[in-house]
């Protein structure tokens, strides 16, 4: 590792802009995956994945390969996904079951408990077995905890609890649980994935930002009038053309929407502006709400209008439609993405619908939308990556933001703070060390 | 459709006929006559490609595109589109097809399998895809049209970097 391996470069990054080498720099990146990845709160999966004892998921926390299990005891665990003899990947699949629950490694059939612990060695006649038998257990990840059926998990042994890491954007996570008439969500209808060769705040940085919609997704608002042969009437009121329309509001009209920022990096941003939904099947779905909520709460749950939460760095959330996506950073410039639709449980089949229609057209990279960004991030990475020195700004109503009653600070819509706000974050995670 | 139009219509439906029509898809594909191809499609068409092998289910699971004849005008209309980014500079695409098969040939409509491998170069780079294409097919005045197409892509699960180029 290089002298950036521990020191951060002065003048890299600054209130308002930040040097391209952010983007680009080998050693930076590395630091983001000792500092920020390897200390923040990072979603792993939801329970809803790992229904019975023995489902696993696997995932990387930073660059460290994880696999994240249900025991016997109904206990979830968080492992590192390698063996604890020669170090081969344990589970090679994104997702499974465990026979009875137990890990086996392939290569010499040791076999190991879902919480780590060493359950069978085929010849251990030839070490002090039961002296070391600590020694050959599987790495735990330090911290594990839940939030509401949110499975995080830290590399780092200290640091705020995950209540107080996510700070405000509970509620984030809440929009989504809340609109489930059962009171209970599920990742349903498998997921999508994409990959670019691109740095993950480029996404962080895109997401967090009104102002390039109408510019960087104006063919598919334009070609909406092209089209004549006739759109269904989808069951809930609102007009599939308006879906592709809604990122051709005006910049005055984006601007209205507001911005929230708070510490730790985490953000949101208001509700575009969608035609309400209505007919018959939410009706029905108001009705099955009104059966676990007062009146009031149903409208609370309802009215909540935000575009898109950032739980930093990488967890995103969109409550309305039923969305959760996961950024994975590989390399400097190699980002895996990872888009679930969340099914609303106890709601009408039709709400569903809408959600798995709702996510195509914004995630899937054979669509209208999703392409498009991906050009943009490529096109910003080519670009950095000739003058790491260059400054990228985002500097927009710079100071206009003005406290929240949340902890937080709140600005107008094509105010750039939240993307200040993050890398203040990230300066402070890395500006420290473990 | 009366039976002797079926009839008719089944007759049409031979292998070297059937071949014809996909390299002629093939041929509007490559050559980038995007309404040409739509035009190809009956109003009531799908044109599917899932996100998971196996997939039986465009509503509850999500798929890559799952379009009905008016989103398949968007995605069409967009391809000449200047800001269409992701296709500046324009992706080129070869489809080949091979691996022809007539599964059943009924009501003046029939089923057909067929293998694709899709080369397409973005920017500097080939990439290739490989899939099991099925095709329905129907004789409507006079002339074949593409009642639906589904594409099952190898590791349609991705990850993927953008797809342009309708396979």
């Amino acid at each position: 590792m290089g002298v950036l391996a521990t020191t951060l470069p002065s003048d890299l990054v600054q209130s308002q802009r930040v040097r391209a080498a952010v983007y680009t720099d080998p050693a930076i990146f590395n630091l983001e995956m000792d500092r920020l990845f390897g200390r923040a709160w990072l979603f792993v999966a939801h329970e809803s994945q790992l229904r019975n004892p023995g489902d696993f998921i696997t995932t990387r926390l930073g660059r460290v390969p994880v696999v994240a299990t249900r025991g016997t005891d109904r206990t979830i665990h968080i492992v590192e996904n390698r063996c604890g003899h020669r170090g081969a990947v344990l589970c090679p699949a994104r997702s499974g079951t465990l026979a009875h629950a137990i890990f086996q490694c392939s290569y010499h059939d040791w076999t190991f408990h879902c919480d780590g612990r060493v359950r069978s060695v085929p010849a251990r006649d030839g070490y002090d077995f039961e002296r070391r038998r600590d020694d050959f257990a599987l790495r735990r990840v330090p911290r594990v905890d839940l939030y509401r059926g949110f499975i995080f998990a830290s590399l780092a042994t200290d640091g705020p609890d995950l209540r107080t890491f996510l700070g405000f954007l509970t509620t984030a996570l809440d929009d989504l649980i809340d609109r489930a008439p059962d009171g209970e969500i599920e990742f349903a209808g498998g997921c999508y994935r994409h990959t670019t060769p691109s740095n993950w705040k480029l996404q962080i940085e895109n997401l967090n930002d009104l102002s390039h919609a109408s510019a960087t997704h104006r063919s598919s608002v334009a070609v909406v009038d092209t089209v004549t042969k006739p759109m269904p009437a989808p069951p809930i009121g609102v007009h599939r053309a308006a879906g592709l329309r809604v990122n051709g509001a005006p910049l005055s009209t984006m601007d209205q929407l507001g911005v929230r920022a708070f510490a730790r990096g985490h953000s949101f941003i208001g509700g575009l502006p969608r035609p309400p939904r209505s007919g018959p099947v939410m009706d029905e779905y108001r009705r099955r709400l009104e059966k676990r909520h007062s009146k009031s709460e149903v409208d609370r749950i309802l009215s909540v209008d935000r575009h898109l939460n950032i739980i930093y760095p990488t967890l995103l959330t969109q409550g309305m439609i039923g969305i959760v996506k996961v950024l994975t950073p590989l390399a400097p410039d190699r980002t895996e993405t990872t888009v679930w639709p969340v099914r609303f449980k106890g709601a009408p089949d039709e709400l569903f619908h809408y959600t798995i229609r709702g996510i195509a057209n914004s995630n899937s990279v054979a669509n209208f939308t999703l392409p498009d960004d991906l050009a943009m991030y490529r096109r910003c990475q080519e670009a950095v990556a000739a003058n790491p020195g260059a400054w990228i700004d985002f500097s927009r109503s710079a100071g206009e933001e003005v406290p929240d009653n949340d902890g937080g600070f709140r600005g107008r819509g094509l105010n750039e703070m939240s993307i200040r706000n993050a890398y203040r974050a990230w300066l402070d995670y890395m500006e420290h060390a473990a | 459709m009366t039976s002797a139009v079926a009839q008719s219509a089944e007759k049409r439906f031979d292998r070297p006929t059937i071949e014809d029509y996909l390299f002629h898809e093939a041929e509007l594909l490559d050559s980038g006559r995007w309404s040409e191809w739509f035009n190809l499609f009956t109003d009531d068409a799908y044109y599917w490609v899932p996100a998971h092998p196996g997939q039986k289910d465009p509503y509850n699971e999500v798929s890559l595109i799952y379009d009905d004849i008016a989103t398949l005008q968007v995605r069409v209309n967009r391809m000449n589109h200047p800001a269409h980014h992701a296709n500046q500079p324009a992706v080129l695409g070869a489809h080949h097809i091979s691996n022809v098969r007539l599964l059943s040939a009924i009501n003046g409509e029939c089923r057909v399998a067929s293998r694709l491998l899709m080369v397409d170069r973005r920017g500097d780079a080939l990439r290739i895809f490989s899939a099991r294409v099925e095709h329905s097919l129907r004789l409507f005045e006079g002339r074949i049209r593409i009642a639906w197409k589904k594409v099952e892509l190898l590791g349609a699960e991705g990850p993927h970097e953008e797809l342009v180029i309708p396979f």
